[in-house]
């Protein structure tokens, strides 16, 4: 069982608190991704639990033993916690090899375990080069396959593709959550990207001024962010100002359909996705603003008549948008239920 | 438990924890591995100056302020001021005007220039001072001294302001002309302001040099303190007067330091970022100021180099048409290669600890030996030597006159050196690939040997092989302390110039000044490949990690 739990961990560097009581568990397996704006407190979280920095107070415990707590610190080299940092960090001293058998002792027995990690990661007959003949790619593969290796029961990923460039980083990604996966070992994946979290994550945790503010799979935290922060900080949102009534609220885009029953006034988060464009005449009227094309989808903006003037909503379309102009007078229509938060 | 984390699942013990340790200091402490060889190496860098201290004490506080209020020791030390001064202003001039003519003009064979501006370096100034002795016997102390000092340490003014003016950044020169100021109101008023503190550092350096400096002073009979106290550690048994000489000496030049230390920081400030990719534009000279300019540098060309290499070659011819001794001549220098690789060993050795510790580890107390490490960089070597003999006559008497007694003086003189090496390649080497190291079972130990020291292993040999070097050609130190019968290239030298024997001395000084050609090579070399490997993703993360530490 090697499962990941931390539990009140607070962390400061002698000023205000990087990490302020902050509560995450990981099952066994599962790859998490730390989800926050930089500056958040990630990057001291993974040192923490890394053991590189001690935690001021609060527990992590892994696999069932106690590895930080008032008073007991563990040394990284006793934690069985492997970390990819960014850049990959290969020992430019030693080859491929050499990296990814580092954590293991010398002999026969190793050799073999460092090829099947070559291989699991695409690199197999890499092993007698050096950490400078290989691209970016490869060398963030093989600070993976270096810090498997020695079957630990935790991976640590610090924002391990932001220096890939983009076309090069989903194939990465997708290689790394194989390799993940086919290890079965327990991941948390630190990013500052959104996409990269709920592309590649089982478990998305949004971590916000040294806490977590929510953790969901990554479709239910799309769906229904705990709140209006967290929905604005995972995708795009219109958030519009309704007055609820059981599974129904009254807006500017007509009557919406809840998730949950709900009374009162509050807000909705409306993804652009799910609104559609109709004829003029049918759904709500509104005016086309304005157009930004992103090649595989773009949005639409459009103002509808509000209570208190025109409410600006953006809608996402597939494809390009040459059916519209802007100043042309369409309809739209929300497909599908929203999440409401009560005013406070 | 040292050992690796063996693949696959681990059975830790039945508490279920793996043995933690407390936490204690919330800051990483520096580990004993380090620590205790760190404040044996500090101990060693501080015991001459202690023990000197103790020593000028006596015969009581009353001898010491008897010896320091005598007229000729006030002669003395105003004597030591003046030439420092001299040298020091000439220097100035010197270096700025050599540097500007190579770097920022349109002068004719400007790069060969610079590196013939620049070579004067790989001379020892007491081989100058015997080049010149011997060239002209009449010279006259001061004078000479001037002379031949400042002609060895203009290139410490001359190559920061040199590096200033080749990558100062054009646009404020730009801004100034654009503002309606002239060419020379530009220079006076933009360009000499921008080098003012490089020009400050470097100057510091000679001060510090030349108030330090034996050799030449002694060879050309001037009275300066380094040379009073050599002659009356000969002429008398009593150890008191060098003792209170050093000391003043040793107070002189650490204000020299204090004010170095001040002006770096502020040139550090100063400096404008290395990655200007555009040039300047160099000052077109007219044909008169061309003319001018080229005079001037082969004027210092031929007084710096030029002499050196005539006169030598001179008693060369002389001294072996009457027969070269090549058997002394080997034996010296076997004698040095032994010294000094013994000296360069020792030296890294005890720089090791204190360098990693400086790099990795900035606690108080860390910082503390530090400092203690980089005494000798204020010690004269002559006064490092006079208190070591002191001591190994009162308490150490059979090593007095061994060498491992000459060997401990190289490690105080030259730790500086070595300490900044490794701390440098220390520091260029990631932590980041530390910790990777721990996390993959490695104890703080095991990451030194298998991570830190491979990776900082070429600078820490490249420190190594400057301090084999720089003491090849170490003068003080080696004649006061050399085992009995042993003779060096510089004190075979010595002796040649003592009795007027140039042209016996002549082959000693070539080789002396090609051993020191060596070192101005290597750090050229070195520049070099540090501005290769500078990579600026790894520079950020160095930045990150520390200001996260």
């Amino acid at each position: 069982m090697s499962e990941l739990v931390v539990e009140g961990l607070v962390k400061s560097f002698g000023g205000p608190r990087v990490l302020d009581g902050l509560d995450l568990t990981v099952p066994e397996g599962a790859l998490a991704a730390v989800l926050g704006s930089s500056g958040c407190g990630k990057t001291t979280l993974l040192r923490v639990v890394a053991g590189f920095e001690p935690a001021d107070a609060g527990t992590i415990v892994l696999s069932g033993t106690k590895v930080a707590s008032p008073g007991r610190h563990v040394p990284p080299e006793r934690r069985r916690v492997g970390v990819v940092p960014q850049e990959g960090a290969l020992f430019p001293h030693l080859t491929v090899a050499g990296n990814v058998g580092f954590g293991l002792g010398r002999g026969r027995k190793n050799a073999v375990r460092v090829d099947e990690l070559l291989e699991l990661v695409g690199l197999a007959g890499f092993g007698g080069r050096m950490p400078y003949e290989l691209s970016g790619g490869q060398q963030q593969r093989v600070a993976l396959a270096r810090a498997l290796a020695p079957g630990p029961a935790l991976v640590l990923l610090d924002e391990p593709f932001s220096a890939l460039d983009t076309g090069l980083r989903a194939a990465v990604r997708e290689d790394v959550r194989t390799a993940l996966r086919a290890t079965g070992a327990t991941a948390v994946l630190v990013t500052h990207d959104q996409e990269e979290a709920l592309s590649m994550a089982d478990l998305v945790a949004v971590m916000d001024r040294g806490r977590i503010a929510q953790v969901a799979a990554p479709g239910e935290l799309y769906a229904s962010p705990v709140d209006l922060g967290v929905a604005t900080f995972v995708g795009d949102a219109v958030i519009l100002d309704v007055v609820a009534d059981g599974l129904l609220a009254a807006s500017a885009l007509g009557t919406l359909e809840l998730r949950e029953q709900m009374h009162g006034s509050g807000r909705v988060v409306v993804r652009p996705e799910q609104i559609t464009l109709t004829d003029a005449g049918s759904g709500i009227p509104a005016t086309v603003t304005a157009t930004v094309f992103y090649g595989h989808d773009a949005l639409v903006r459009v103002d509808v008549a509000g209570s208190d003037g025109p409410v600006p909503v953006s809608i996402r379309r597939l494809g390009a948008p040459t059916d519209v102009s802007i100043g042309e007078s369409v309809g739209v229509r929300v497909v599908g239920p929203v999440s409401f938060y009560p005013a406070v | 438990m040292a050992a690796p984390v063996p693949a696959g699942p681990v059975t830790l013990d039945s508490s279920g924890t793996p043995g933690g340790t407390a936490v204690g200091a919330r800051r990483k402490r520096p580990p004993a591995v380090l620590v205790v060889p760190a404040t044996v190496a500090a101990a060693i860098a501080v015991l001459p100056l202690g023990y000197l201290v103790v020593r000028s004490l006596d015969r009581g506080p009353a001898e010491l302020l008897d010896i320091v209020w005598r007229d000729r020791t006030m002669r003395l030390t105003l004597q030591s001021l003046w030439l420092t001064g001299s040298v020091t202003v000439l220097s100035l001039v010197v270096g700025v005007s050599l540097a500007w003519l190579t770097t920022r003009t349109t002068l004719p064979w400007r790069s060969g220039w610079a590196v013939v501006a620049a070579l004067p370096l790989a001379v020892p100034s007491y081989v100058a001072a015997y080049v010149w002795i011997a060239a002209f016997p009449r010279l006259d102390p001061f004078l000479g001294s001037v002379l031949v000092l400042t002609l060895c340490c203009y290139p410490y003014v001359l190559l920061p302001v040199a590096a200033m003016l080749y990558r100062a950044d054009p646009a404020l020169e730009e801004v100034a002309r654009s503002l309606g100021r002239g060419q020379w109101r530009t220079f006076l008023t933009v360009t000499l302001r921008q080098v003012r503190p490089a020009a400050a550092a470097g100057a510091l350096l000679v001060a510090l040099y030349t108030m330090s400096d034996f050799g030449v002073p002694a060879i050309l009979r001037l009275d300066v303190l380094t040379r009073d106290i050599f002659i009356s550690y000969r002429s008398s048994f009593d150890g008191t007067r060098p003792a209170v000489l050093g000391l003043i000496l040793v107070l002189l030049t650490v204000v020299i330091v204090w004010g170095e230390g001040r002006s770096r920081g502020r040139a550090a400030q100063a400096r404008v970022g290395a990655g200007t990719a555009r040039r300047q534009q160099p000052m077109v000279l007219r044909p008169w100021a061309t003319a001018a300019g080229l005079s001037w540098l082969a004027a210092i060309a031929a007084l710096a180099l030029g002499v050196p290499v005539v006169s030598l070659a001179y008693w060369v011819s002389r001294g072996s048409s009457a027969g070269l001794d090549l058997g002394a001549l080997g034996s010296a220098a076997g004698a040095t290669i032994l010294v000094a690789a013994l000296g360069a060993l020792v030296t890294t050795a005890l720089a090791v600890p204190v360098g990693v510790l400086a790099a990795r580890y900035r606690t108080m107390g860390v910082r503390l030996l530090e400092q203690a490490s980089y005494a000798g960089h204020a010690l004269p070597g002559l006064v490092v030597a006079l208190s070591l003999v002191f001591l190994g006559v009162r308490y150490a008497q059979p090593i007095y006159q061994q060498a491992p007694l000459l060997i401990v003086a190289y490690a105080v003189l030259f730790l500086p050196a070595a300490v900044g090496a490794v701390r440098a390649s220390v520091a260029q080497a990631p932590p980041v690939l530390e910790e990777v190291a721990r996390s993959l079972g490695r104890s703080p130990g095991r990451v030194l040997r298998d991570v830190t020291l491979p990776l900082a292993g070429p600078g820490v040999a490249a420190g190594a092989a400057l301090v084999f070097l720089t003491v090849m050609k170490e003068l003080p130190a080696t004649l006061l302390l050399r085992p009995t019968g042993m003779e060096t290239l510089a004190t075979r030298l010595w002796a040649g110039t003592e009795v007027g024997a140039y042209a016996a001395a002549a082959p000693y000084g070539a080789l002396l000044i090609l051993l020191a050609a060596l070192p101005t090579f290597l750090l050229g070399y070195r520049r070099r490949s540090a501005t290769l490997e500078a990579e600026p993703a790894r520079a950020a993360r160095l930045d990150r990690v520390e200001v996260a530490t």
